[in-house]
């Protein structure tokens, strides 16, 4: 689905990036770890197509599409969707609206308000989030949980081919992270196809996700790619073995 | 009754407010005279009753150059296209509660609000000449006023003075002031919340937008008179400046004559946000209405001020003018 080949991106001029090559296929969830810094969401940025990042090599391919040449927009319009490590507030913007803007331009055609709200109502209950939820402007003044939860919410709606959550599992109490990967779950289950990057710290999003496979970045390179057994190294002894034995 | 009032009013005003003074005020000097027997004298004439009065002059025409809308009573603002110093009271009743006003030629207009009791007022202003407009509010004692002010200005340049005077114990005003300018407009407010007693309360917040070459300015003074103990004043201008060529200047001042008093003001300046753009282009929103929909979002940000009533013609100016 996504072929990413020898990519390289800096921010300021700054090199943050090297040569990373990956692929995402159709179904498979993949999970990217690694120490802070070590440039996850750079490349989640990347992908989705922030134009603070600037790409200085390789490709990036969604379906066949070069995806360097598209905006953001466009993007997400393929069905790429990214949960935002640090979601954005945005004020005098109704939630409902937006979003109803954005199920429009997601999927090329008008939906009547009746309608809309059927699908925001279901997916509002999946995550447990009162209806009047929705009425608030956007993130504004939502707690850290309840930004990751309307992250979820919107991917819910939206029905994204390849979803992007980068830390989504941050903040969230230990109700509010089962709810979310059960609304996760729910969602793949909806569409097997769907290929999910997740990009986490900690073990227990993992374990409900259960993730195909686990890649290990490093100061902007791609250091370790390995299964369930990774994850039980960095577990035990963090990133420094590994770090250590890549060098 | 209601064209009695509004001869002796027109006579009393004519005598308070149509000075030389005022004349010379209105070109370029805001010191105009804030006394309060004035005041008191306007709210005598309607036994302190709240109203509304206005009175036009067509600087460079005698013809219509005003054409006054409001909801409710139309006939009555009807007569009031005509000639120079005509005048309308309305009394605020229930039903009187906005006004639209089409500036189209060069022209003055002075707009007088005497607040008793409870008072919304919606005032939606399009504006493509140049014109010197004036709102005083003088607040009566026990007075809650709500003013939303609409400003839409294609051409010309305005000058806006904006008053709140708070001549009487316990009275408050919150004034909410969207302006969109555009083209090679030049928009300039000027502020001025004069705390003459205290006890009272006043909030301006001007959210102004300027596209293309338009110029704004907001020059806003506090100003608490000596011994108007437990003032509460509070100005904010904030201006949205959407292209490199618009340009903006906001200048708060206080003056504060007493010591037991809340004053805060402040002004920003900004411009769109590539993050909050990002967000929404993220979601398959288009480059274009992505940016419609943050500026948009801007004057609605002042949604929690407006009351109720007022919210969808609130929408209406928001979606048109943006
Ligand atoms: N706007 C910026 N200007 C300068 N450097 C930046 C900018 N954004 C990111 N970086 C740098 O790029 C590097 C990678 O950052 P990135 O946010 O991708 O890390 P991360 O792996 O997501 O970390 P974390 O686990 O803490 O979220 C860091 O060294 C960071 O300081
Ligand atoms: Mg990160």
């Amino acid at each position: 689905m996504l072929i990413i080949r020898d990519l390289e991106a800096s921010i300021n001029e700054k090199d943050i990036l090297h040569k990373i090559s990956l692929q995402l296929p159709k179904g498979q969830i993949t999970a990217l770890m690694g120490p802070n810094g070590s440039g996850k969401s750079t490349l989640a940025r990347i992908i989705m197509g922030d134009p603070e990042v600037q790409v200085t090599g390789g490709q990036l391919l969604f379906n066949g599409t070069n995806l360097l040449d598209l905006e953001a927009d466009d993007r997400a319009r393929l069905g790429i969707f990214m949960a935002f490590q640090y979601p954005q507030e945005v004020a005098g913007v109704q939630l409902f609206q937006f979003l109803k803007v954005a199920y429009e331009a997601r999927f090329g055609c008008q939906i009547n308000l009746i309608d809309f709200k059927k699908i925001v109502s279901q997916a509002l209950k999946t995550l447990n989030l009162e209806e009047n939820f929705v009425k608030r402007p956007l993130n504004v003044g939502f707690s850290g949980g309840e930004k990751k939860k309307c992250e979820i919410f919107q991917l819910l709606v939206l029905k994204p081919e390849l979803a992007i959550l980068d830390e989504t599992d941050s903040g969230l109490d230990i109700d509010s992270l089962r709810i979310v990967a059960e609304g996760i779950r729910q969602a793949k289950e909806t569409n097997p196809e769907m290929s999910i990057l997740v990009i986490t710290h900690y073990e227990r999003i993992l374990n409900y996700l259960k993730p195909d496979r686990i890649i290990i970045m490093h100061n902007g390179r791609i250091l370790k790619e390995g299964s369930d057994l990774l994850l039980s190294e960095i577990l035990e002894y963090g990133y420094a073995n590994i770090i250590n034995a890549g060098n | 009754m209601a064209a009695n009032i509004s001869k002796i009013a027109r006579e009393k005003v004519d005598q308070i407010h149509f000075d030389e003074s005022w004349r010379r005020s209105k070109i370029d000097n805001f010191d105009y005279i804030l006394q309060a027997e004035e005041t008191q004298l306007a709210a005598k004439l309607y036994e302190r009753e709240s109203h509304l009065y206005f009175n036009f002059e067509n600087l460079d025409a005698l013809e219509a150059s005003f054409l006054t809308r409001t909801r409710n009573i139309a006939s009555r603002l009807d007569n009031l296209v005509n000639p120079a110093f005509e005048m309308l009271n309305a009394s605020l009743e229930e039903e009187t509660k906005s006004v639209d006003v089409i500036c189209d030629k060069p022209s003055s207009c002075w707009i007088n609000l005497v607040c008793s009791g409870t008072v919304n007022l919606l005032i939606n202003i399009k504006v493509s000449a140049n014109i010197f407009l004036k709102l005083r509010s003088t607040c009566l004692a026990g007075s809650r006023a709500n003013l939303l002010l609409l400003l839409n200005q294609e051409a010309g340049a305005v000058r806006f003075n904006l008053e709140s005077l708070m001549a009487e114990k316990n009275s408050e005003i919150s004034v909410t002031f969207l302006a969109v300018a555009s083209d090679n407009s030049f928009f300039d407010l000027c502020n001025r919340q004069q705390h003459i007693v205290g006890q009272t309360k006043s909030d301006v917040l001007l959210k102004l937008i300027l596209k293309q070459a338009a110029h704004g300015v907001f020059w806003g003074l506090i100003n608490v008179e000596e011994g108007a103990q437990q003032s509460d004043a509070y100005q904010l201008a904030r201006a949205m400046l959407l292209s490199p060529e618009s340009r903006a200047d906001l200048i708060p001042n206080l003056n504060i004559g007493a010591n037991n008093v809340r004053c805060t003001h402040g002004a920003s300046y900004s411009t769109l946000n590539p993050s909050e753009l990002f967000y929404l282009q993220s979601r398959g929103i288009e480059k274009n209405l992505a940016k419609r929909i943050l500026t948009q979002g801007f004057l609605f940000d002042a949604g929690d001020r407006v009351l109720p009533e007022f919210f969808p013609a609130m929408e209406e100016f928001i979606i048109k003018s943006v």
